[in-house]
């Protein structure tokens, strides 16, 4: 079977490993949630090249290993939320919701999935709760009359271009994250071979929104010395 | 279209989404941000306009008094300075000397009167100008209070807009009472000059200096309503004052107004 270079796929680890730079350099005015982003990032850089070296240099199955990063980064997000939210209630909700996620991946993990294939189900229900969260955020940010009375622009704002970094991902990872394990299934039986290209440009299609994540974490991170 | 297809397309609609959705939210907020400030700079203008009200009341009102008192109380002293020359006439020896007192006593009461009333309307002001007001008043003043007050002017003859002259004309009273007030000045000296599109006046005193640091307080707590008064009427003329410490000592306020003159 031959395997194309995911040129997208190492572009954007190019710029998560460029973006550590500005991040550690900043590493002292960030606050606890932007700390949470800069702690995503590091968990990013090592989710893509553990992950790259097991499945496209190795050949072996990476999926265990991509299972377990991305129930890490969940642990990560929920921090960021938790710690990015205001509101009482919401964060309560986002406790509950996380805890449900944990118990949502052990089952996937152990009875739905299994450790060698792609956990969707878990996959999935971290997506739709962190885009919620995402909208909340925003809502958040659109209410917030402090920022309308001193006339703050929420582009000022770090947290603005962090969420919206992540919001932006994870709407462009959110097709994929439903149907992985189904186009999985077909890709290992070989039923699905004539759609490779297809998947092909899909991934490379969640690779470049992860490249405007790391964009938008660039622009928040400039913004933070101007907050400051 | 295949399974396939459709997540292909569902992938970049979503990517699409998710870019949309941060921009509305922008956007959103930028045009609630706008829509505030707006509120806000009507608010302003509806404040400004009703200040501007008040600021004529006051002076109509100012017009009113010194018109009675120039009109019906001047004319009585006047009529009582004649009746007095009457009585000297007729009066013996002994009385002629308390009817002299009397009738000095009634100068006084006149000049007072006609000061009392230069302040509270400036004939000057609408007759010949800013420029001869404030020469006027300074002259008055010299005559009633012991700091002496020059005028200097670069005797340009650009008009001044009625209204803008008004509340120029008023400012400097201001300033001229704080200095006599506060500054424990020995002599000031008010500067005119103009250009046909800055108006610039200077007011120097030598006193102790402490209008600009009451300046700074006045800005920042309730109260001082001269101080007040005076940022509120430049503010409608679209003028502004600094202050300066003067060397050696006093205080420099300098006034500048841009596009003074009357719009033909």
């Amino acid at each position: 079977m031959q395997t194309t270079i995911p040129i997208f796929f190492l572009a954007m680890m190019g710029v998560e490993y460029l973006l550590l730079i500005p991040f550690s350099r900043k590493l002292k005015l960030l606050r606890r949630e932007e700390l949470a982003i800069f702690a995503y990032l590091v968990s990013s850089i090592i989710f893509g090249t553990v992950s790259y070296i097991l499945g496209f240099v190795y050949k072996q199955n990476n999926m265990l290993f991509n299972n377990c990063m991305t129930v890490i980064q969940f642990i990560i997000l929920n921090g960021f939320f938790y710690l990015a939210t205001k509101s009482p209630v919401t964060r309560k909700v986002l406790l509950v919701l996380g805890a449900a996620g944990l118990a949502i991946f052990a089952l996937d993990l152990a009875l739905w999935e299994g450790p060698r294939r792609a956990n969707s189900i878990f996959a999935t229900y971290r997506l739709l709760l962190f885009l919620a969260f995402g909208i909340v955020l925003f809502f958040q940010l659109l209410k917030d009359e402090k920022l309308i009375e001193q006339s703050i622009y929420m582009n000022s704002l770090p947290l603005f271009w962090f969420n919206a970094g992540l919001f932006v991902f994870l709407c462009g990872s959110f097709v994929r994250t439903l149907t992985n394990n189904f186009i999985q299934s077909g890709m290992i039986t070989g039923t699905y071979d004539s759609y490779r290209p297809i998947m092909r440009v899909v991934r490379d299609i969640v690779d470049a929104g992860g490249i405007i994540q790391f964009f938008l974490f660039y622009i928040g991170l400039t913004k933070i010395k101007k907050a400051r | 279209m295949t399974l396939f297809e459709m997540i292909l397309v569902g992938t970049l609609v979503m990517l699409l989404l998710g870019i949309l959705i941060v921009v509305l939210v922008i956007l959103q907020q930028k045009q609630v941000i706008q829509y505030k400030l707006k509120l806000r700079d009507k608010d302003l203008e509806i404040q400004k306009e009703r200040l501007v009200a008040v600021l004529q009341g006051q002076e109509s009102e100012r017009k009113r008094i010194a018109e009675d008192l120039h009109d019906e109380v001047g004319a009585q002293l006047s009529a009582l300075k004649l009746n007095l020359n009457g009585l000297q006439q007729k009066a013996d020896n002994g009385q002629k000397e308390q009817i002299r007192e009397t009738k000095d006593f009634t100068d006084t009461i006149i000049q007072q009167l006609r000061f009392i009333s230069q302040s509270l309307h400036p004939t000057t002001l609408e007759n010949l100008g800013l420029s001869e007001a404030l020469d006027s008043f300074s002259s008055l003043m010299n005559k009633n209070k012991q700091i002496p007050i020059h005028f200097r002017t670069d005797n340009s003859q650009y008009k001044v807009e009625r209204e803008k002259a008004l509340n120029i004309y008023r400012v400097v009273q201001e300033l001229i009472n704080n200095i006599l007030k506060h500054a424990g000045a020995s002599q000031v000296v008010i500067s005119y000059q103009s250009t046909p599109s800055l108006l610039t006046l200077r007011v120097e005193d030598d006193g102790n200096g402490k209008l600009v640091d009451s300046l700074h307080e006045s800005k920042q707590k309730t109260g001082h309503l001269g101080l007040k008064n005076i940022e509120s009427r430049l503010n409608i003329i679209g003028g502004n004052i600094t202050f300066v410490r003067n060397s050696p000592r006093g205080t420099v306020a300098e006034i500048k107004v841009e596009n003074y003159q009357p719009v033909i």
